[in-house]
């Protein structure tokens, strides 16, 4: 079991390398992410800001190194056993599935959904301001919207730590604005520890409590 | 603002379009003849005689019958195969498996069906394999059995690529959210997968049971009497048999009114699958590893793997026997191989020029560079691209039969067999060349058209400049694969080939009907590696790529790597 003595909270990531297969580099990546932040991760592209953000969810294996979220060891878990929930770029949502079954997977991944995840949902969807939509397709869903779904979908997984993979960079930059205010206020209303990588540094300063600048 | 174009004498639809006019006048040329050959004949139907017997009704009966049944089987056994191939992109014989998926494009029919028989006859392998432990299968292949075999051994691995293109179309962020969403094996095909496929599945399948519906050389083989005939067997049957002219007729209008009843009931089938490479994008699917999935997916590559290899690997083994420099010295078989070659250059040619005009037509006719639009454009698009599959419609021996009732007054059958078999080859293999090109051709014009235009590159130019280097590739491949499937046929040739006018398939048809398999056996490796050569050869030679040892490949990836990481950097 775990020695309470080295009982790190948050986040933490180190000497955890990555052999970039298309490049051929490796990639080294040392972090500490506090309890409750929300830290941006600012960079050209090519440093392998996404590659960090994959290995931390699963979906890329490193090398070597460890990742720990309040000292547990996250290597050896799969994608759904860690306490992670993602939101790419695009195609978050699935293209034939309306914006209600799209959340609903977060809740039962079968989507045999019961009358009270049918209201977790609907509060879901409220939550991010898109009360009624429920039956919409992506395909009938603005950018914005589709992205807010998303969201909603991340939000009814409860799992602590948000991860947001230049989340808003395909948005203009009024939307851009807006749909940075809602992660702020969804990561605090939340109390979720929230890390997203843009090449943006307006929308970095926009809501980070920390800005990280890889290169 | 000043006109984008300037203003010329001809109309600017003509400038678009006449290449197309003059292929679709080509086409409309053929089908007239054929329909007043075939009409001509109405007279001399004697109703009563067909109908009384009920024969017309088991033979329509037969067809839809055998036609839906190998249509399931291939369906149920390509989604699994698909789904295998789909999660597992480092599996080992993968590319392999690809290769050969796409082989049953171009593997003759008659060769095909002399590999099951191999493995399903009497003597096949199966039953050798039964016998070591005092069992038998009996004589199963004849009838019903033998042409369910041999129609899922060439459909099923066409099905399954179509379906591994349509699920490696997927985002890779799919495979990671159903990774982070925990969804089981069964959830991710409910939820993901099956309604993915069932868009493909109508164009798809409808494209199959229409091959199984009208397959020839299969039937033909394999059928096994009478209570088996096919309609397109029976129409051979009066021809060549009974010598019944009005027969054939019936037959022939009435395999023409199914297929149109068909294509209305599966409108816009075929024109959303696209015959092209698939598109080598490793995605890591998370649910690959799971104990379920890997069973499944072991039984399904290992079911599919047993259905299409043995029989190719038994035509092989067969081949190399002690009569192989004897058939090989057999001066009939080098006259029907440069027959064959003769009317595959011929076919393949003409089927690339009404191929070309066609494209050009229809990419002008979508494009909002052209005529894309325009009132009339997209219903004429449509006719035009049903046209060039117009055969899928109207089967190669009703087109052969109206043609060979219009001529048969002119010529001897010796000076019109070669004409026939390459004008309808030609049409047999237009819905396929098109598949290829029309994509091509519309691409590069969305590319092109506008840069064109501002620095006025017409004409000649910017076919040499910028037509012919984007589209060589596709103009390869669709000449090369409108030559080896006219290589391979064996469905006009059977009817108008003669004693001293034979291709490779019937050639080999006649020795399989004679029981001699061993020389059945060399013509068939003779006869594919004449298609597949035929094939290189052209796609090479057109497409620019010359022959290069294989790992120039590797070679040339790293080369552009290293260029490119500096930019990276």
């Amino acid at each position: 079991m775990l020695n309470m003595a080295n009982l790190t909270p948050g986040l933490q990531i180190s000497h955890l390398s990555f052999k970039h297969t298309k490049l051929g580099e490796v990639l080294e990546f040392d972090l500490q992410i506090n309890p409750g932040e929300l830290v941006a991760i600012l960079g050209p592209s090519g440093v392998g800001k996404s590659t960090l953000l994959n290995l931390i969810a699963g979906f890329d294996a490193p090398l070597s190194g460890v990742i720990t979220f309040n000292s547990q060891d996250l290597s050896s878990l799969a994608p759904a056993e860690r306490p992670i929930t993602s939101l790419f770029q695009e195609h978050n949502l699935f293209a034939h599935l309306t914006a209600e079954e799209n959340i609903g997977l977060g809740i039962n991944p079968g989507l045999r959904l019961s009358n009270s995840d049918h209201v977790a949902v609907d509060s879901a969807l409220n939550d991010v301001g898109l009360s009624g939509f429920n039956k919409r397709l992506p395909s009938e869903l603005s950018g914005g919207q589709r992205q807010r779904v998303a969201l909603a979908r991340c939000l009814v997984r409860r799992r602590p730590v948000l991860l947001l993979d230049e989340p808003f960079s395909a948005l203009d930059q009024t939307l851009r604005k807006e749909m940075l205010k809602l992660v702020k206020r969804l990561h605090c209303e939340h109390k979720l520890l929230t890390l997203m990588v843009t090449h943006l540094s307006d929308d970095a300063d926009e809501i980070a409590d920390r800005v990280i600048h890889l290169s | 603002m000043s006109p984008v174009s300037k203003p010329s004498l001809t109309p600017r639809w003509l400038v678009f379009l006449w290449p197309g006019f003059l292929s679709l006048g080509a086409i409309a040329l053929i089908l007239g003849l054929a329909f007043t050959g075939l009409f001509s004949q109405i007279p001399e139907i004697d109703l009563s005689k067909i109908f009384n017997n009920n024969y017309l009704f088991r033979v329509i009966g037969f067809t839809l019958y055998q036609a839906t049944l190998s249509t399931v089987i291939a369906t149920i056994i390509a989604i699994p195969v698909a789904r295998a191939l789909s999660r597992r992109p480092n599996l080992p014989g993968r590319m392999l498996f690809l290769h050969m998926a796409s082989l049953s494009l171009i593997v003759p029919t008659i060769v095909g069906v002399f590999g099951v028989v191999a493995i399903h006859g009497r003597n096949g392998w199966l039953n050798q394999v039964l016998s070591l432990f005092d069992l038998s299968a009996g004589n199963y292949l004849y009838g019903l059995i033998g042409i369910l075999i041999a129609h899922v051994f060439f459909n099923a691995p066409l099905l399954a690529r179509i379906f591994l293109q349509t699920l490696e179309s997927l985002p890779k962020e799919y495979w990671r959210s159903t990774a982070q969403l925990n969804m089981s094996d069964r959830d991710i095909f409910r939820l993901i997968e099956w309604p993915m496929l069932r868009r493909v599945l109508p164009a798809s399948c409808g494209l199959v049971f229409l091959l199984c519906f009208t397959s020839f050389a299969v039937v033909l083989a394999l059928g096994g009497g009478p209570s088996t005939n096919t309609l397109e067997v029976a129409i051979y049957q009066a021809i060549r048999l009974d010598f019944d002219i009005p027969k054939a007729v019936v037959l022939s209008l009435t395999q023409l009114a199914l297929c149109s009843v068909l294509l209305l009931i599966g409108s816009h089938f075929s024109r959303n699958i696209t015959l092209g490479n698939t598109e080598e994008r490793p995605t890591k699917r998370f649910d690959a590893s799971k104990p379920s999935a890997i069973a499944t997916d072991a039984l399904a590559l290992i079911a599919m793997s047993l259905l299409v290899f043995p029989p190719l690997l038994a035509t092989v083994q067969k081949a190399f026997s002690p009569r192989l420099f004897e058939v090989l010295g057999d001066e009939k078989l080098w006259s029907a191989a440069f027959n064959s070659l003769k009317i595959s250059l011929a076919a393949g040619t003409l089927t690339l020029f009404l191929a070309v005009g066609i494209a050009i037509m229809i990419r002008s006719l979508h494009l909002p560079s052209r005529l894309g639009g325009k009132p009339l454009s997209k219903p004429l698009a449509a006719i035009t691209d049903l046209s060039g599959s117009i055969i899928l419609l109207l089967p190669p021996f009703v087109l052969a039969t109206g043609l060979f009732i219009i001529f048969k007054g002119m010529a001897s059958l010796t000076v019109l067999a070669p004409f026939l078999v390459v004008t309808v080859n030609a049409l047999m293999a237009l819905p396929f060349a098109l598949r290829i090109l029309i994509p091509s051709f519309e691409t590069s014009g969305q590319k092109s058209d506008l840069l064109c235009r501002s620095l006025a590159i017409t004409g000649l130019n910017r076919i040499r400049v910028i037509d012919w280097p984007q589209n060589r590739k596709a103009l390869g491949l669709a000449l090369g694969l409108s030559a080896a499937l006219s290589t391979g046929d064996l469905s006009v040739i059977a009817l108008f080939g003669t004693q001293d006018f034979t291709t490779l398939p019937l050639f080999m048809y006649q020795k399989m009907g004679s029981y001699r398999l061993e020389d059945a056996a060399i013509i068939a490796l003779f006869l594919c590696l004449q298609s597949l050569l035929l094939f290189m050869v052209i796609e090479r030679i057109i497409a620019g790529k010359w022959f290069l040892p294989n790992f120039g490949k590797t070679k040339n990836r790293d080369r552009k790597l290293n260029k490119d990481a500096p930019h990276n950097a």
